[in-house]
């Protein structure tokens, strides 16, 4: 063909004008090379650097879930479950799966059931990167986990998870002691030595929870599992470590006995403290007003907190070993041993009361206006005598009174498994030359021979002393966990005899059992053994009746005491705030307690608790969790 | 149509190869996607069977009567990235899909196709030697008014193939090696000012590109991962579906964009270099075919092929190994995506059509 013959040799020619091949060979060699730096690359990062991105894509693929160890139970001393945990839900937030955090939260905030704000300030306040989540509920119903389990596609970043969370059934019964959980501090975390514990942790914070936290956070476990890049759990691997459970930790209390006890308090303010004088044991402990440690276990709820902090009450407070309260005739017994003891008197000295009487240039009264008349110790206990013991406080001299006051446990920590603690206050000249650089007055050791002046004493010294008392002088270790019995010290048989202790115990048995003051806690056949005491808060009080001054000054009521007289298995102190006499305020407190101590109960309470019956419990169904 | 005589010079090397990097493909979407259910597989393999007979169709008729064809394809194609453009709802940023049913359409594909057609025609027609200016703008028009439609559509990615094109054909046409520097330099100097015409997210990437580590989490997650994988590799591999990185959604776009990284994760350096030398000898039997093609057209159509398979290789291989930022181009017959699968059996099959009808000698 000629055309095309034509055409073949003009392409050629365009062909050789052009360079065409010349320049497909320049195009070709450039593909070529970029090709081969390519395969270079390649080599550089699969064969080079092959093992660095293997672990990095290990490091990818494989977690380490830490699985927290479920807290162990408290249990009172028959094995019933006072503290334990429960299931609760979670709602997570991843943020950076959340395109418009924001949004989502104020569509959350109804279901978690949580203000909007605090829920953008949990978001604002956690330190994490974007792509682990944050917890914004923390303990939500199942009706709301369900709804937003339901919804799952509609609300990308946001999941369900379980947890678990400790658990008061009780709610505010013997909060005080049992302390509560929360989120571990920086400083904790800092302070502890083993490394064992990590942020976000929930951890004791006060009381037991605190004291006992090493034996009932148990060990934490670990799984091990492969994710896919949104951290959902494709595949479970072997090789973890499962939690090992905390133990349970078995208390010295009854639980029936504290729910009589706070059943009897009422809505008075106060304090109570029952403990075994022989063991040490703490009975029943309360402290009024009291919280419910459950709203601690549940993520901090700002309101809750603020309400607790800002009650004029102060409920956090725990009345019973914390708070020291001025003993008022109650201290009696204490003079009376002393007294005793450095033989300034013997049971039958005599001793004139006219209403009042001049001690040391001052007049001191009687809160009997026309005099006991003449009165020796039991009475004087009986009827509560001021001008008996001012008598024998000025011939006894403060250094004695606080020596023998230091002897039965007073002005010094009692060393409770429980922290803080009040030491209270024993005055002497010492104390008072450091405090304001002032020396004593010889009528202070007046006032402080009826319990009033500069002493302070808290309820769970004030039951240890009647234990004492009750005991012929055996000093024990008051405690709330099973089998911690202590003695503290020496014996005191030398320091304080029988004899003296005898006294005064035949004296205590008369203010319940022979026309005294603290007849409203006498019990049929068991000889409870008490003293009352009015602790003054105002000066005037006592020319006034009760219903004339504001509840606020009015005087705290006070009952001590043990039973039954000879043989003594409990020892009791009761404080009622602005109660008024201790014998109407406070005895009535302990008949009711000491009544169902010794009246329903059926078996003697036991001394040391087999380690077989603490394993038993750790098995029951109700400390599953 | 079909002469025998051409039949022996049927080019089973560019078969075979195109083949073997489809089977690749298919094997390594398979591993990506099967956790998920294999629905993209069996549609990816549909889209095989459509392509392939498209292909056997365009090898069956003279390339020339398909030229001839260039215009109408041209203005058709340009029409559907109208169409699409104002109708589409936006699939991942980008309004670019034609819906057919449960099959959707890239139009963005078939236009490189019919621009590579429009340029090998429009040099053909000229019958002198060397460029005018007034065609070296003609030329450019051809090529940008697609690149303007599939711009709007936000689909940066689908245009990157246009520039290699049009070089590659100004510089075959024989523009003077001096002149072509001048545009070169022009052209380098040109990148910064592009930065600032970015959209934000691309102006992000780059930004991740240059540094990963800046936000591991966010926008650096897929050069990352995509490193992570391809190292991870090593020499054979992790076998195959045994590599994570794609299978755990570590790797975002695993099955499109990113199916490399998934072959070189499973199957280790040896598959790396094995799909490389497949693209090297898919390459070089295009340019074979284009140095023995009897006439300009068939030249040309054969290099705009290679441009466009070329350059979208060499684009995609650098974003896989972190050499350059993430830019939404696929790898050609291995990525999912049945508009570009077809698109290249086509071209592909212009190819062969030309290394058949070619001179004797």
């Amino acid at each position: 063909m000629k055309t095309d013959f034509r055409h073949r040799i003009e392409y050629k020619e365009y062909m050789e004008t052009t360079q065409f091949s010349a320049r497909i060979t320049v195009l070709a060699a450039f593909w070529a090379v970029i090709l081969c730096s390519y395969l270079f690359m390649f080599y550089y990062l699969q064969i080079v650097r092959g093992a660095h991105f293997a672990e990095l894509a290990e490091a990818n693929r494989i977690r380490r879930v830490s699985v927290p160890a479920p807290r162990g139970p408290i249990l009172d001393r028959n094995g019933l479950v006072i503290a334990r945990n429960r299931p609760a839900f979670e709602v997570l937030l991843t943020r950076e799966k959340v395109r418009d955090v924001e949004s989502m939260l104020r569509n959350l905030a109804p279901v978690i059931g949580v203000p909007e704000a605090e829920l953008k300030e949990r978001i604002a306040r956690s330190t994490t990167p974007a792509y682990e989540p944050v917890v914004i509920g923390s303990d939500v119903s199942l009706a709301a986990a369900s709804f937003i389990e339901s919804r799952r596609a509609d609300l990308p970043g946001i999941a369900i998870r379980m947890s678990v969370k400790r658990f008061y059934p009780e709610a505010t019964l013997g909060s005080h002691f049992l302390g509560h959980v929360g989120e571990i501090t920086r400083r904790m975390l800092e302070q502890q030595k083993e490394g064992e514990l990590r942020q976000g942790d929930i951890v004791g914070r006060s009381g037991l929870e605190k004291t006992y936290g090493a034996d009932l956070q148990g060990r934490r476990g670990e799984r091990q599992v492969v994710v896919n890049s949104g951290g959902r759990v494709m595949e479970e691997l072997a090789g973890g470590v499962p939690p090992v459970p905390g133990a349970a930790v078995q208390l010295t209390i009854d639980l029936n006995l504290q729910r009589e006890l706070e059943a009897a308090f009422e809505n008075r303010v106060g304090a109570a403290v029952f403990i075994d004088p022989r063991t040490g044991a703490i009975l029943a402990m309360t402290s009024r007003p009291g919280f419910d440690p459950n709203f601690f276990a549940r993520r901090f709820n700002r309101m809750v907190w603020k309400g607790l902090v800002d009650d004029p009450l102060d409920p956090m407070q725990n009345r019973a070993v914390q708070s020291a309260y001025s003993p008022g005739s109650t201290f009696k017994p204490v003079m009376a041993a002393a007294a005793l003891e450095e033989g300034i008197v013997t049971e039958s000295t005599v001793f004139n009361c006219a209403g009042a009487g001049s001690f040391h240039g001052r007049v001191f009264r009687c809160h009997e206006r026309g005099g006991h008349g003449p009165i020796r110790m039991k009475e004087a206990i009986k009827k509560s005598c001021n001008i008996y013991f001012y008598n024998v406080g000025s011939r006894l001299g403060i250094d004695s009174i606080a020596r023998y006051a230091r002897h039965m446990g007073l002005g010094q920590t009692t060393g409770i498994d429980i922290e803080p603690e009040s030491p209270g206050l024993i005055p002497s000249p010492e104390w008072k030359l450091s405090l304001n650089g002032e020396r004593w007055y010889p009528s202070e050791t007046i006032s402080v021979s009826i319990g009033q002046g500069p002493l302070s004493i808290t309820p769970l010294q004030m039951a240890m002393v009647q234990g004492f008392i009750a005991t012929n002088g055996l000093r024990v270790k008051p405690h709330l966990r099973a089998g911690a019995e202590a003695l503290t010290g020496d014996q005191s048989y030398e320091v304080i005899s029988r004899r003296s202790l005898q006294v005064i115990r035949e004296a205590e048995w008369a203010v319940v059992n022979d026309h005294g003051t603290g007849w409203r806690a006498a019990i049929e056949g068991k000889d409870v053994c008490g003293k009352t005491g009015t602790a003054q808060v105002y000066a005037g009080s006592a020319d006034l009746e009760d219903d004339e001054i504001p509840e606020a000054m009015r005087d705290h009521a006070w009952f001590v005491g043990f039973a039954p007289r000879d043989d003594a298995r409990i020892a009791f102190a009761i404080i009622v705030e602005h109660g008024g006499h201790g014998g109407e305020a406070a005895a009535p407190i302990a008949q009711r307690v000491l009544d169902k101590f010794f009246g329903t109960k059926k078996k003697e309470p036991q001394e040391e608790v087999p380690e077989g019956q603490v394993a038993h419990a750790r098995e029951a169904p109700e400390s599953a969790f | 149509m079909l002469e025998k005589r051409l039949n022996p010079r049927f080019d089973w090397t560019l078969m075979l190869s195109t083949l073997l990097a489809t089977g690749l493909g298919l094997l390594m979407l398979y591993s990506a996607t099967h956790l998920q259910g294999g629905a993209l597989f069996w549609r990816q393999l549909a889209w095989l069977g459509v392509g392939l007979t498209a292909m056997l169709v365009v090898v069956m008729v003279d390339y020339r009567f398909w030229a001839s064809l260039a215009l109408p394809a041209y203005i058709g194609c340009c029409l559907l990235l109208v169409y699409v453009l104002v109708t589409a709802r936006a699939i991942s940023g980008a309004r670019s899909w034609l819906e057919l049913g449960a099959f959707n359409f890239q139009p963005a594909e078939m236009a490189k196709l019919a621009t590579v057609l429009m340029l090998a025609r429009y040099v053909e027609e000229k019958k002198g030697f060397g460029l005018s200016g007034m065609s070296l703008l003609t030329l450019a028009g051809i090529t940008g008014i697609p690149v303007m439609l599939i711009l709007a559509q936000n689909d940066l990615g689908s245009t990157l193939a246009f520039a290699p094109l049009l070089f590659v054909v100004i510089v075959l046409s024989g523009i003077r090696w001096k002149a072509l520097m001048v545009m070169g330099l022009v052209g380098i100097l040109m990148i910064p000012a592009t930065f600032f015409l970015l959209k934000p997210y691309q102006q992000e990437r780059v930004r991740t590109f240059m540094d990963p580590m800046s936000d591991p989490q966010g926008a650096g997650w897929q050069v990352l991962q995509s490193r992570i994988a391809v190292g991870s590799g090593g020499l054979w591999g992790k076998g195959l579906f045994g590599g994570w990185q794609g299978q755990l959604s570590f790797l975002p776009e695993s099955h499109t964009d990113f199916i490399l990284s998934v072959l070189a994760e499973e199957l280790g350096f040896a598959g790396a270099a094995c799909a490389l030398i497949v693209y090297f000898v898919i390459l070089s039997r295009i340019v074979a075919a284009a140095r023995s093609a009897r006439d300009r057209l068939g030249a040309y159509i054969a290099m705009g092929v290679a441009a466009i398979i070329g350059s979208q290789v060499l684009i995609n291989i650098g974003v896989i190994l972190g050499l350059m930022p993430t830019t939404g181009i696929t790898l050609p017959l291995m990525s999912y995506g049945g508009s570009s699968l077809v698109s290249t059996l086509i071209a592909l099959g212009l190819v062969l059509n030309v290394r058949m009808r070619c001179l004797v000698n």
